[in-house]
């Protein structure tokens, strides 16, 4: 038996394994990876009819020629494919496929297609330009082409692994490099020995491998219980997709009762109902398409819109409502969601932003039927939220946001007023972020306690250069707070030492704090009873709308109430009588009462019949107080809000 | 040369690659990983001596070389079915290295060694002729047939532990295992080389390594540290054992928000950050990254965890800059240890994901919190109730009471409240509030919501309810419920099924700060439009807001039993002006909570409209209730 077919019969076992494995683990829709699979079908069928047609040759030796022909038409088209592989599979880690659209990549395939049909005509012909056969024999002029064409191959191959060196890994320079050279000196060494050199299937076979175990990493981009690819193999496909400007659309499938799927059910059936959905969604958005982003999430990318609304018609009524597991009763709650890469401009991290709001809003919809797409309100609102999130956090690293200082009248003495800091911020399209949003969102991303010191901060500065410690026309300065920004009796205490750091007296200060449904009772009266104790004058904030048990709220040791606007402006127009009951109630508590969204002089008039300690609203800036106000601000060097 | 030497060296090849690579890669700290590239290493030597020893014998080398070289590829290939055999054991946890048959495998080893390696000089197990054939003794037929017994074992101790692995991880055992076998027999009786088995073995452990021991599977991409599934074996592996384990874990809050503040790429910069932090303040522990918010290090002892703690707590940065932006972070710490927090591997491994997931309260930042049994009480608490709300879903088993409303203006029973009833594991009832909480958050209240409006309707229906006095049924309905599009035309539907106007439908809508006010809103009025009535629940309780009086279309207002037992007992005045308000809004009153006779004086006092407590009666199962319905309505004209 020839020795050639020793080994290119173990090569082509092992290619068949790795061509299994490659397929049944699934690889990643990267261009790298679908020319690593054309790779190893072209080594698996150029190797196979070669042992086929060597088997054959030893078999029936009369027609040996003709076998050797054939082999040798096979060998002359395979190796130039494999070598033009080789260098896309480089060029695909290394650079950019931009490269197969110059001209200059078109005319060397032009020349190799000739020289293919050249050399195979030649073979067929009997024509000395291209021999084939084992042992010592000449090379014709084609056999010397081919060789520089492949030598060409690996070596411009090469040239862009170094060339992108920086953009890749050490371990894939490396690799790509030293199999380039390897590659590059078989066919030296083939060339020298003029013996046909039955290394290279062998050779080749090791490469890919080589490429298959360290470079590829299947495992790392698939979840194994669901079969579908992983947040990494996402990343992955998206950089892609940014690199080369794709589009395509991304269909979110969020499993909204994971949280509590994941409190009963063990890891194994886990596993399991992972695998079933998985198995379903695969089936529906195909096994190319199909990633599990993460434990609650599942995504399916697709190439055009038009098909979006019917997959996720098929999908809605495709994924159970309940699956069963063992002896348990899983339900799936499920909803979802379509963006288009070019919404996002084709910039991976503003879409992953609009991903992840848009699974929040999804999942809320707890409708399945319901396919929320990117447009409309939707967008502009995620929008605005992900241009609030900029803003938010280049305010963080500046320590400054920026403000407006509301005046709030005392009506028990006309001289003094107060003035309360309202952190807005601008965007780009005019509108504005208002605090409540900044709170929010400084709450969401874990900056709550210190977008409030930044707060405090500012008031402090602001109290001392406009000289309001020793101006006695000012009642106080009032800052606005959350309960989470007084989440603990410690936390509390930082604000105190920022007064006390800045030299600001405490009386001159007031925190307005709104409560909110999630507030622990107990934990604010602590943190407030630190404050009071140093002095600061505490202010119970948007009482009429604020979510609060009315008992618990009422039982903290507030020093003023601010009633919201709503309640102020129905009652002005008319429409209820709540804030008269509201104040009576308030009254017995013996807290001084505030007014908010006192806009119209008319209102002014309505509200004097009410007993409370002072107003505040747009009513402020206009006459009678308009003089008074501005006279205050310019003694102060301040500026008035028009 | 003979072709079997081809075969052997483009095995040997094979299984050099695989071996090489396999080292380059990151190799999770388990005893099977350590196995497996035992076995790995031994069978790439003895492929590599039989090649060496089939050139000895083709170049005729004398007959002692010849008989070394053999002796050595003998050891290796023997070596290699005791490497597989110590895999088997360590692939189902049965490697127990103080156990007597750990002992007594190493011994026959060692003798097994002793015997092959010492059969050049003495002859044992084979002999070599001048004419360089070999000629094989009863000894060998011996270690035949005890490698055979050791490839037995090995699948009795597989068929054990069966029902942990798939049918696909059973059957590469199997192929694996019976190519063993043929390589063993053919070893014994065939007398010539066959090489092609080293092949057959490469094939195999190549599909074997793809398959089931890839490293990669154990990596994390992002930060290059094992993973969690990587964790999960190894802490499993540890339990198996009963090695004494501890977990450090460290959380970083509000990550998915970050995610969206800073993007991915920045918060994986981040990760690495901490990763190789952790990894330099581990001394002596592996770093697991389980969650993109989460790490692990497992070390052997609770007090490395304690030294870790503080070590981490005073490394970790709470500011990161990276490219340029400044990334806020906060870290919850936890810790769970084996034996000290529990023995069940199932349940630590809930404690942790407890640790990995966004449990508000409990998630602590900068505190060392200990992952004990109380520790997770609650949520396990929480856990069991989810599941028989699942449960009670699927077979339909939730149970309704009903308590009584009284009119003061009709001056009888005028409706009822619907109420339903879970049970706990010991028959006890579960606090309604609590389990409509976590339906909510598990987002189950729809199936839930809507299996107590079937059954309501089916009472009626089947009880003919609104001949004994009863004007409306109520029945509560959660703000969560009002965020899906279909719920009035379901309602709609069912009431429709079993005959019940809307109108006679009264739906309470607890207070709360709605989550999305405008669906809640539109709901509503939806509701209203079928003709059902709206009542705005527990009034003053929880998380009112006065101004959901004014803004929301609802016809009553339910005053929380706590405003009215307050007011009784002289601890708050509010009702004599939330009242006259609730009045002054047109809205109709319900007083809940009432027990004594006081409670109705001073509802009448100020002018309430409905009353209901235990002064009347309790909630009641259905017959009860229909018995009390008619025994109460009759007494009045």
């Amino acid at each position: 038996m020839e020795i050639y077919i020793v080994y290119e019969s173990v090569s082509v076992i092992m290619l068949l394994i790795t061509m299994f494995f490659y397929s049944y683990k699934n690889w990643l829709p990267l261009r790298k990876n679908s020319i690593y699979m054309r790779m190893l079908v072209i080594g698996v069928v150029m190797m196979a009819i070669d042992l086929i047609l060597g088997a054959f040759s030893l078999a029936f030796v009369q027609y040996e020629d003709i076998l050797q022909k054939i082999s040798g038409i096979f060998m002359n088209i395979g190796f130039p494919i494999l070598g033009v592989h080789l260098f896309l599979y480089d060029v695909a880690i290394a650079k950019s496929m931009r490269v197969t659209k110059t001209t200059g990549f078109h005319v060397a395939l032009c020349a190799e297609a000739v020289m293919i049909f050249l050399s195979v005509i030649a073979i067929v012909a009997d024509v000395p330009f291209v021999f084939i056969g084992h042992g010592d024999y000449p090379y014709g002029a084609g056999n010397i082409l081919q060789i520089l064409f492949l030598l060409l191959c690996f070596g411009a191959g090469t040239g862009y692994v170094i060339a992108g060196r920086n953009k890749i890994k050490k371990r894939e320079f490396w690799i790509l490099t030293v199999t380039n050279l390897v590659l590059f000196l078989g066919v030296i060494i083939q060339t020298c020995l003029k013996a046909r050199a039955f290394g290279s299937y062998y050779v080749i076979t090791i490469v890919l491998i080589l490429y298959y175990l360290a470079l590829h990493n299947s495992d790392q981009y698939r979840f194994r219980s669901s079969k579908c690819f992983s947040h990494a193999g996402y990343n992955k496909v998206l950089r892609e997709k940014a690199l080369y400007r794709e589009n395509f659309v991304c269909l979110g499938i969020c499993i909204n009762n994971i949280e509590s799927i994941t409190n009963y059910c063990t890891e194994q059936e886990i596993a399991q109902l992972h695998r079933r959905l998985g198995e379903i969604l695969r089936y529906y958005c195909g096994r190319h398409n199909t990633y599990n982003i993460h434990s609650f999430e599942y995504m399916a990318i697709l190439k055009g819109t038009d098909n979006v609304d019917k997959l996720h018609r098929k999908l809605a009524d495709g994924i159970p409502p309940y699956i069963r597991l063992h002896n348990k009763n899983v339900s799936i709650s499920c909803d979802f969601y379509a963006v288009e890469f070019a919404d996002a401009r084709y910039d991976a991290r503003d879409f992953n932003r609009i991903l992840i709001s848009m699974r929040k809003l999804a999942m809320a919809t707890m409708n399945r039927y319901q396919l929320l797409k990117y447009q409309g309100d939707k967008q502009t609102e995620i929008q605005d939220d992900l241009e609030a999130m900029r803003i938010l956090s280049d305010r963080i690293v500046k320590r400054k946001f920026h403000y407006q200082m509301l005046p709030i009248q005392s009506l028990t003495d006309i001289d003094k007023t107060s003035y309360e800091m309202i952190l807005c911020e601008n965007m780009e399209n005019g509108d504005i972020v208002s605090q409540e949003r900044i709170w929010e969102l400084a709450v969401e991303t874990g900056y709550g306690k210190e977008v409030g010191y930044i707060a405090c901060e500012m008031l402090c500065d602001y109290i001392k250069e406009k000289g309001i410690l020793h101006n006695s026309q000012v009642e106080r300065a009032h800052l606005n707070l959350i309960p989470s920004q007084l989440a603990s009796p410690e936390i509390a205490k930082g604000y105190t030492e920022i007064l006390a750091q800045k030299g600001v007296s405490p009386e001159k200060v007031c925190f307005e704090i709104t409560i909110d449904e999630n507030v622990d009772y107990q934990i604010l009266t602590e943190s407030i009873m630190v404050l009071k104790e140093y002095g600061i004058h505490l202010m119970l904030d948007q009482f009429g709308v604020c979510a609060c048990n009315l008992k618990n709220a009422l039982n903290i040791p507030f020093d003023a109430v601010k009633l919201n606007n709503y309640m102020v402006s129905i009652y002005c127009d008319g429409k209820s009588r709540q804030l008269v009951y509201l104040i009576n109630m308030l009254h017995s508590k013996d807290w001084a009462i505030y007014l908010d969204g006192v806009d119209r002089l008319e209102q002014i008039e309505i509200l004097s019949e009410l007993k409370v300690s002072g107003i505040q609203g747009q009513a402020l800036l206009l006459n009678p107080f308009h003089e008074k106000i501005e006279k205050c601000f310019q003694g102060m060097g301040g500026d008035l809000i028009e | 040369m003979s072709n079997s030497i081809h075969y052997e060296l483009a095995a040997t090849g094979f299984f050099a690659l695989l071996f090489f690579i396999d080292l380059l890669k990151r190799q999770l700290p388990s005893k099977r990983t350590g196995a497996f590239q035992f076995m790995l290493c031994v069978m790439m030597l003895a492929s590599f001596f039989k090649v060496d020893s089939d050139l000895s014998r083709y170049y005729g080398e004398s007959s002692m070389i010849n008989a070394i070289m053999q002796a050595i590829t003998l050891y290796c290939e023997t070596l290699c079915f005791f490497a597989f055999y110590a895999y088997i054991q360590a692939f189902t946890h049965s490697l127990w290295k103080k156990k007597i048959q750990f002992r007594v495998d190493i011994t026959i080893f060692a003798i097994v060694s002793v015997l092959v390696l010492s059969t050049p000089w003495t002859g044992f197990c084979f002999r070599i002729d001048k004419n360089g054939d070999i000629h094989r003794t009863m000894l060998f037929a011996a270690l035949g047939v005890l490698i055979l017994l050791l490839i037995v074992h090995s699948a009795i101790i597989l068929w054990k532990s069966r029902r942990e692995y798939t049918v696909y991880r059973m059957l590469l055992f199997a192929i694996l295992m019976t190519g063993f076998l043929i390589s063993i027999l053919v070893k014994v009786f065939y007398t010539t080389h066959f090489g092609i088995f080293s092949l057959y073995i490469v094939f195999i452990m190549y599909a074997f390594y793809l398959s089931l021991q890839s490293p990669d599977f154990y990596v994390d991409n992002a930060t290059g540290a094992f993973n969690r599934n990587g964790f999960l074996k190894v802490f499993r592996e540890r339990i198996s054992y009963q090695k004494e384990t501890a977990c450090f874990l460290v959380r970083v809050r509000n990550f998915s928000s970050m995610n969206q503040m800073y993007g991915e790429d920045v918060l994986q910069e981040v990760q690495i950050k901490i990763r190789n932090i952790l990894e330099e303040t581990a001394d002596g522990g592996t770093v697991y990254h389980i969650g993109s918010s989460t790490f692990a290090v497992v070390f052997d002892a609770e007090q490395d965890v304690k030294d870790m703690y503080e070590r981490t707590k005073a490394s970790l940065p709470v500011v990161w800059n990276v490219n340029d932006e400044m990334v806020n972070h906060e870290y919850s710490y936890y810790t769970v240890c084996y034996p000290a927090d529990g023995e069940d591997v199932e349940e630590l491994i809930q404690r942790i994901h407890y640790a990995r997931s966004d449990h508000e309260n409990h998630h602590k930042p900068g505190e060392l919190i200990s992952l004990r049994h109380d520790t997770v009480a609650a949520s396990e608490y929480k856990k069991e109730v989810a599941h028989l709300i699942e449960e009670a879903i699927m077979d339909n088993s939730l149970e309704l009471n009903f308590q009584p409303i009284y009119s003061f203006e009709k001056e009888k029973i005028t409706s009822l409240e619907v109420l339903s009833r879970l049970k706990d594991k010991d028959k006890k009832y579960i606090n309604p509030e609590f389990f409509i909480h976590v339906a909510e958050e598990s987002h189950t209240i729809i199936p839930l919501g809507e299996q107590i409006f079937r059954k309501a309707c089916l009472f009626a229906s089947q009880n003919c309810i609104f001949e004994l006095g009863i004007e409306d049924i109520n029945i509560n309905l959660s703000p969560a419920q009002c965020r899906y599009e279909g719920l009035t035309e379901n309602l709609v539907n069912i009431a429709k099924e079993y005959g019940i106007p809307m109108e006679k439908i009264h739906l309470e809508i607890t207070e709360s700060e709605f989550v999305d006010k405008e669906a809640v809103s539109r709901t509503l009025l939806r509701l209203k439009k079928t003709g059902a009535k709206v009542a705005l629940d527990d009034f003053g309780t929880g998380s009112s807001m006065l101004s959901n009086i004014l803004e929301l279309p609802v016809d009553f207002v339910k005053i929380d039993k706590s405003l009215v037992w307050s007011f009784a007992e002289g601890k708050n005045q509010f009702l004599n002006d939330l009242m006259p308000l609730i009045r002054a809004e047109g809205k109709k009153i319900i007083a809940e909570g009432i027990e004594t006779e006081e409670h109705i004086e001073i509802i009448k006092k100020l002018q309430g409209d409905f009353l209901q407590g235990y002064y009347f009666s309790k909630p009641l199962p259905e017959d009860q209730f229909i018995k009390y319905l008619k025994r109460f309505n009759k007494q009045r004209p």
